[in-house]
């Protein structure tokens, strides 16, 4: 994984309370103001196989211009799902988190 | 300002093993590290007889307590060749009597604490080194390029 996981732009504040436990080696409470990550295909695949537990077959994600393609086995059976969708939005909301398509779809509207 | 630090401008790049498994650390290439003065007062660890105090247009006030006497010291902060962070003392006093400023880097050198990242630097200045003080927790530093000192604030500019 040569590139790992790219940091483009991030911002992050301690406080003063946070610091003292952070200097006493008492724990770090960090709070981030921007966030801005990119990650290969190859790091994110590096990434599944880390998190799938052992014996079971990694799923694998392959990305091409505007489209995610995720696939993964289980029992014997294939499972596929193509994002055609250009892009992914998570944002924060009152009940949680929300994700949602935000690119260009094949009819030119916003998925 | 009610945040000790802040870090603006980061990047960088997170490393992680080649089964997926683990982080190996981050290797940072740039960023800004503004310390207030709450931050500055806080950085340093107990033990280290050098307490911040607070932050000046070129200068950098400091407490130091020595056989139980209080005093206090400015530094110049400035880059040192190395990369370092490096406070040049420029004055001191022990209540109201000034003291040579190179009494204090003397007493510095020779009391230097044992501490990752802090240095007796060229003439017995301190000088701390950020880059080894993360370095334990796995984050690769670029070294410091630029330091400037305002009213309340301390900014450091790291870049490769």
């Amino acid at each position: 994984m040569p590139d790992g996981i790219r940091i483009n732009d991030a911002a992050l504040e301690i406080s003063p309370a946070a610091l003292e436990a952070l200097v006493g080696q008492k724990g770090a409470d960090i709070t981030l103001t921007r966030l801005d990550l990119s990650a290969s295909e190859e790091s994110l695949n590096t990434l599944l196989r880390g998190i799938t537990p052992e014996g079971q077959t990694p799923p694998s994600v392959e990305i091409s211009e505007g489209r995610v393609r995720l696939a993964g086995t289980k029992e014997g059976r294939t499972m596929g799902i193509d994002l055609k969708v250009g892009g992914l939005r998570l944002e924060l909301t009152e009940g949680g988190l929300r994700l949602l398509s935000t690119g260009a779809t094949g009819d030119g509207r916003e998925a | 300002m009610s945040h000790a630090l802040a870090v603006t401008g980061l990047r960088g790049v997170v490393t992680v093993d080649p089964d997926g498994t683990q982080i190996l650390g981050v290797r940072l290439t740039a960023g800004f590290l503004r310390i207030s003065d709450a931050g500055l007062r806080g950085l340093i660890p107990p033990g280290v007889p050098l307490m911040g105090d607070r932050i000046e247009e070129g200068r950098v006030h400091f407490r130091v307590i020595y056989r139980g006497v209080e005093g206090a010291v400015q530094a110049r902060p400035e880059v040192s060749p190395a990369g370092r962070l490096r406070l040049e003392i420029i004055s001191a006093r022990a209540l109201i009597f000034p003291i040579p400023a190179s009494m204090i880097t003397f007493l510095f050198s020779s009391m230097a604490p044992d501490k990752p990242g802090i240095h007796a630097g060229e003439g017995g200045h301190p000088e701390i080194d950020l880059g080894e003080i993360l370095a334990p927790a796995g984050i690769t530093l670029p070294p410091l390029r630029h330091v400037h000192s305002g009213r309340g604030e301390l900014v450091l500019t790291f870049s490769e």
